[in-house]
């Protein structure tokens, strides 16, 4: 393509090449960067422009390149001679002739040096006695040892360098064959011959650690010794497993008795500590109790250790003393007794006036109260309100026998027996019986709110009858009134809402029927 | 009244409620109510917020009322205000400002430590500009006497309620009365109040008036939709059997 062009231009092919070369350049650049920081090395350095305008667009399709080594040489040392060298053993009696190899010129070799192994060849120092010395020392030490005996049992040890053993499977004193002679019989009479003739050294070099070594063997001991590890190693696998057990079981007991032994101490550190002196009384009593109960949970948490499920015992409001209980009961009676008095009278009117009542709309009554209860719980209510206002005198009576019972707060007596209504006005008291959160709060944020959607139903009803969505002057009165009102406005809304409910039941009942 | 024992034993069944009013004043920048000193110079109008107890006539020998219980206002203005929280511990509670725009201004209440109550919130649109004819109750234009300049104001009316007071509390709220509102217009006069407002006790009895008959119509209305709601159940009872 771009070759064509050019020729249309009419452009030589010097030119063209010499103008084409930077292009080139550029492309190669950018090939070579693409094959990674070996290549680009040798671009910036060793390979120059020149060069690579020779190779061209014939990149070598293998980069070669020095490759990391895989195999170490190996270092050319000196080669060193080895001779073959004869020597002599100095541990041998016969001077016989040895070669061996030895590392080195054959000049440099020393042939009187001793034989490195010689030193090894040593022999153990069994003290010597003769005839004299043993009748002189060693005859009280075992009579039933003689000289020549003893003599033979110390060559025998010489020999086999107290190979005991080897010594033991030699021994073949010809003599009174009646005298059966043990190891231990053997190593007792060598140990305390030995010992003897150290002791009594003339030149005055004694060892007496070594004398007291081989004064203390014990015959008996060793003997007994050997029994033992004669048994150990003839165990049956059956004993070798109860024995393995027994070390467990006694393990934990082991374990165990340490536990109670510190369980022990702790209980006597308890013990020690000074007994209190203090009286009872104050625990006698269920305050008292739960008090106690409380300061030993908070002793026990304090411990950090976790409480195991703590019942709380039932106290609050609901545990009154034995005593106290039974004046309630008795008071509940009396007040029981002078209600149903009360309570026949108002019975006596109100059935009067339900019975009149009930005729007229009791078949509506009943099937509503089936259905809707929801809805019309309110509507029956207003219906029944002469006999609700019946019940609710009785509930007052009540209410006033409980506050005789129950004495009211001092204060509101106070105030109700000093002040005439329009000065508690005055002065913004107010006394309720319901129960309201304590506190300070303002008088028009606590209206009545409702659901989102109900309370935008809400607003627009008081929009349309020209009132504002707070009453302007939020005083207890207004406040109260206007929280009726709101109640009622809900209230209206929510009987709508059902109506329009049962409305499309009706409609949709209809349409069924129809289409039967 | 009550011996006082205690501080914080609270006394039941007992609520004491101090009517205050919190609003704002504004009037517009003229010749004869000049742009103060250092205001940036878009301002148009100087207002003021405030709190105050409803009789708040400063001629007369009686203190303030809300200072023994309150022990500062926190006005917090628009953020663009300088220092835009502005905490104010004596009386009188307000703040004087220049502004050229309408906001909500976040009134916080706290009381002394004596009472032992939290702090109380409560929200007052700041109002620079004249209302229609929607809620003539709300505010009141005074215009002629100041000069000719717009002069507005958005005063409400509310009542702190202490529920429960501790027993040191209720001795400091029943020293004096002083819950009571004003009967009429005339003896608002007579008070001559520094923060004019116009909440009486006629003003009490037409809203309990206007609700009054509210609920009345309320409550007809419910009758007419409860007998419609009866007649469409009996309907469906029919339609069912």
């Amino acid at each position: 393509m771009a070759s064509d062009i050019l020729d249309v231009l009419n452009i030589k092919e010097e030119t063209r090449v010499s103008n084409s070369q930077p292009k080139k350049q550029q492309h190669k650049d950018d090939f070579t960067h693409g094959l990674g920081p070996a290549n680009k090395k040798r671009k910036n350095g060793a390979m120059n422009r020149e060069l690579y305008n020779l190779i061209g667009t014939n990149v070598p399709p293998v980069a070669v390149e020095k490759t990391i080594k895989f195999k170490d040489k190996i270092k050319a040392v000196a080669a060193v001679p080895w001779t073959w060298a004869p020597f002599k053993n100095g541990a041998r009696n016969d001077d016989l002739q040895f070669h061996h190899w030895v590392k080195g010129n054959s000049n440099d070799i020393d042939s009187n040096k001793p034989y490195n192994f010689e030193r090894y060849n040593t022999k153990l120092d069994i003290p010597e006695f003769n005839e004299d010395e043993y009748n002189d020392l060693l005859k009280d030490v075992n009579s039933d040892w003689d000289y020549n005996e003893t003599k033979y049992l110390f060559e025998l040890a010489k020999d086999f360098d107290l190979r005991w053993a080897v010594i033991f499977d030699r021994y073949e004193y010809q003599g009174d064959p009646s005298k059966e002679r043990t190891l231990e019989d053997l190593k007792e009479q060598l140990y305390k011959c030995a010992a003897k003739i150290l002791s009594n050294k003339k030149d005055g070099i004694k060892d007496s650690v070594l004398i007291k070594n081989l004064e203390s063997f014990d015959k008996k001991l060793e003997i007994e010794r050997k029994q033992y590890l004669d048994k150990l190693i003839h165990r049956a696998p059956t004993e070798i497993a109860e024995e393995e057990s027994l070390v467990i079981e006694a393990r934990k007991f082991e374990l165990a008795a340490k536990k109670m032994l510190m369980e022990r101490a702790q209980l006597l550190q308890l013990l020690d500590s000074p007994q209190s002196s203090a009286s009872i009384q104050q625990y006698l009593t269920s305050s008292g109790l739960a008090q106690l109960y409380n300061t030993l949970m908070t002793v026990d948490k304090s411990k950090k250790r976790k409480p195991e499920a703590p019942v709380a015992p039932q106290l609050g409001p609901n545990a009154i003393p034995h005593t106290q209980q039974i004046q309630q009961q008795q008071a509940q009676q009396q007040q029981a007794q002078q209600q149903q008095q009360q309570q026949q009278q108002a019975q006596a009117q109100a059935q009067a006036q339900q019975h009149s009542k009930s005729q007229k709309d009791g078949k509506l009554q009943s099937r509503s109260n089936r259905k809707q209860k929801d809805a019309t719980s309110t509507a029956t209510n207003t219906i029944s309100a002469p006999i609700k206002s019946e019940q609710k005198a009785i509930v007052d009576l009540d209410a006033d026998i409980s506050q005789i019972n129950q004495p009211k707060n001092e204060a509101i007596q106070m105030i109700q027996s000093k002040m005439t209504p329009e000065e508690m006005e005055a002065f913004g008291l107010k006394i309720h019986d319901e129960k309201i959160q304590p506190g300070v709060y303002i008088r028009s944020q606590k209206l009545s709110t409702f659901k989102p959607a109900v309370q935008s139903k809400v607003v627009e009803i008081l929009n349309e009858m020209g009132i504002s969505q707070k009453p302007t002057i939020p005083t207890a009165k207004v406040c109260a009134k206007y929280d009726q009102l709101l109640q009622s406005i809900a209230s209206l809304i929510d009987l709508k809402k059902q109506a329009d409910k049962i409305e499309a039941e009706v409609s949709l009942i209809k349409a069924q029927k129809g289409v039967q | 009244m009550a011996p006082p024992t205690t501080n914080s034993k609270r006394l039941k069944n007992i609520s004491i409620s101090k009517p205050i009013i919190y609003g704002n004043t504004a009037q517009k920048i003229s010749e004869s109510n000049p742009l103060p000193e250092g205001a940036p110079s878009d301002h148009t109008h100087t207002w003021k917020v405030f709190v105050s107890d409803l009789i708040n006539d400063k001629s007369a020998n009686t203190s303030s009322d809300l200072a023994s219980f309150v022990k500062k206002v926190v006005f917090k203005l628009h953020d663009t205000y300088p220092n835009s929280t502005r905490s104010i511990e004596e009386p009188p509670f307000e703040v004087n400002e220049t502004g050229w725009g309408e906001f909500e201004i976040i009134i916080k209440i706290y009381f002394n430590s004596d009472c032992g109550e939290k702090n109380i919130t409560f929200y007052h649109h700041l109002k620079l500009h004249p209302y229609g004819q929607k809620q003539p109750q709300v505010q009141k234009q005074i215009t002629g006497d100041v000069d000719n300049t717009e002069f507005v104001q958005s005063i409400l009316y509310d009542e702190i309620v202490f529920n429960e007071p501790t027993e040191k509390m209720f001795k400091q709220l029943t020293l004096h009365p002083s819950s009571f509102i004003p009967y009429d217009s005339k003896e608002l006069e007579i008070q001559n109040n520094e923060i004019k407002h116009n909440f009486t006790k006629i003003m009490e009895r037409d809203e309990l008036d206007r609700i009054e008959k509210c609920l009345e119509k309320i409550k007809n209305q419910y009758m007419l939709k409860k007998d419609e709601f009866k007649k469409l159940e009996k309907e469906r009872e029919l339609l069912i059997d």
